[in-house]
């Protein structure tokens, strides 16, 4: 019973809120309402979070919304994603609802760009983009978050 | 007319866990069991928690039922406890029921109450 594995798991009758950083792999099927940092994150069908996510793969069943930055993210037909999403590879089940800004690649440009991380940025074209990260802007703090 | 309740005996297969590698800032509100193995900064509400030899408590707990095996800086509000040999404990205890196994660090104040929350 001692040994849990690397899987952290909120489970339907669970409520949390604040900050959890290092998860491996975390489940959510409760209420969250959190700044979560995790390589894994799956919001379950009856899972509501809201918040900041930071992470390397994100499956959305229930309900997220806030400010996500995920390597992939998979929005199952149950999703329904409000806030903004910065992804790298995005899937969509047919009936997932995304009702948000969603950037493309934001990793691969934050590492280029200098961590320019206003709102601004994101919505330039890239040709405008590429001008830009020749301006070399001075260092902003790197988290928005 | 009754309407069918989903929060009636939640999906045991998937009780709440917090493995050992996580660190949290916050408050877990848990109505199920809980387990943590990790480290809470913040207070805990759970009707039964076993805190596992590698979790690091520090705030205030609130349980049923509640078995340590790891570290809790804070104070404890429980109907029964058990403190197992690896136990660290320090602050404030209310509960009912207290079992302190051989090993245990106890250090802190215990208090005998009825506990009437869930």
């Amino acid at each position: 019973m001692d040994k849990l594995g690397s899987k952290t798991i909120i489970g339907a009758g669970a409520s949390f809120n604040g900050k959890i950083i290092n998860a491996r792999v975390i489940e959510i099927n409760g209420k969250m309402n959190a700044d979560l940092t995790a390589d894994k994150v799956t919001i379950g069908e009856v899972g509501h979070f809201d918040g900041a996510i930071q992470a390397d793969l994100v499956v959305v069943s229930g309900h997220y919304e806030g400010k996500m930055q995920a390597g992939s993210v998979w929005a199952t037909a149950t999703a329904s994603i409000s806030g903004k999403l910065h992804y790298e590879t995005l899937q969509m089940d047919r009936g997932a609802a995304l009702n948000c800004h969603v950037v493309h690649n934001w990793k691969a440009k934050n590492t280029a760009a200098a961590p320019s991380e206003n709102d601004d940025a994101d919505l330039l074209m890239p040709a405008t983009l590429d001008k830009a990260k020749n301006v070399a802007v001075p260092t902003s703090p790197e988290e928005g978050a | 007319m009754f309407k069918k309740n989903s929060d009636s005996p939640v999906a045991p297969q998937n009780p709440s866990q917090i493995s050992e590698d996580v660190r949290i800032r916050g408050t877990i509100t848990v109505s199920e069991p809980l387990v943590i193995a990790g480290q809470l900064d913040g207070d805990v509400n759970a009707e039964k928690l076993h805190l596992a030899s590698t979790a690091i408590i520090t705030g205030e707990i609130t349980a049923q039922s509640l078995t340590i095996d790891g570290r809790v800086l804070g104070s404890i509000v429980a109907d029964k406890v058990f403190l197992s040999a690896t136990a660290h404990f320090e602050g404030q205890l209310h509960c009912q029921d207290v079992a302190v196994d051989d090993g245990a660090y106890v250090n802190g104040k215990f208090t005998k109450e009825p506990v009437t929350n869930g």
